[in-house]
């Protein structure tokens, strides 16, 4: 189950798939990756795994 | 985040309706990597003059949101390959004046396919054909997946969108099959109304 909206990233969709016990990727994951690969092209910086995580926890934290 | 100066590369996105996220993000990994950079989400009524603006000012990176994604292909120098299939940006790059469009969103998703290593062969009902629907259903292309029905009940872009990855189109998710995997592009789940369309096998 895959649900792209980005915000609120619990959608109902996701919460009933967790619901159900589906493997759930979520909308915050893909907005995640996606600006990570933008800031990529924009800064030329690569990011690691955990940078992208944190930034994302940051972005979502307000 | 430095004290504005002169030097400081600017970024920014263009939307309908910005969200904070990509700002925080964006800035967030500014000021722990020690980037002379800034970020601000902007909205306009004026998509040309905007992309006017990103050239006269020398602006480094544009972010692309609903719904500009489709509008703003003509008014940049060039579109990576990935991107012109799917006929939907979301990332512009300055590099000295030449504007170089892509989608990072394809690429979000096709990664997140192979680190959630969902399996190829499994039926896929995915539900909206708009900018951001063109780049997920690409993706599971590229991927490897052969079936896959796009539920849309816009009966242009719908056809039009299955058809150019040779998939099946219903209007009415009631004439699809149940799928192993349910991928949603619309916005049904933002305010959590219509519920009863939510559910899936």
């Amino acid at each position: 189950m895959f649900d792209v909206v980005a915000f609120p990233s619990e959608t109902p969709l996701v919460r009933a798939g967790r619901a159900a016990g589906k493997r759930v990727i979520t909308g915050a994951e893909v907005i995640a990756l996606q600006a990570a690969r933008q800031f990529e092209r924009y800064t030329g910086v690569a990011l690691t795994d955990d940078q992208v995580r944190r930034a994302s926890e940051f972005s979502r934290a307000e | 985040m430095p004290i504005l100066n002169k030097d400081m590369q600017v970024c920014i996105s263009l939307a309908a309706r910005p969200s904070n996220i990509g700002t925080r993000f964006h800035n967030f990994l500014y000021d722990e990597l020690g980037l002379n950079f800034a970020y601000k989400a902007f909205t306009t009524t004026d998509l040309p003059g905007a992309v006017t603006g990103i050239r006269a000012l020398g602006v480094r990176g544009c972010s692309v949101s609903m719904p500009f994604k489709e509008a703003i292909i003509p008014l940049v120098d060039v579109v990576e390959e990935s991107a012109a299939a799917i006929e939907s940006i979301n990332t512009v790059v300055n590099d000295d004046g030449v504007l170089t469009a892509s989608n990072t969103d394809y690429e979000a998703v096709a990664s997140l396919l192979a680190s959630h290593a969902v399996d190829p062969s499994a039926s896929v009902l995915l539900r909206g054909s708009g900018g951001m629907a063109k780049a997920v259903t690409a993706a599971f292309r590229g991927a490897g997946f052969e079936r896959l029905t796009v539920v849309a009940r816009n009966d242009q872009t719908g056809p039009a969108l299955a058809n150019q990855y040779g998939y099946e189109w219903v209007a009415d998710e009631r004439d699809a099959s149940a799928a192993d995997v349910v991928v949603n592009v619309t916005p049904l789940g933002m305010r959590g109304d219509q519920q009863d369309t939510l559910a899936f096998e």
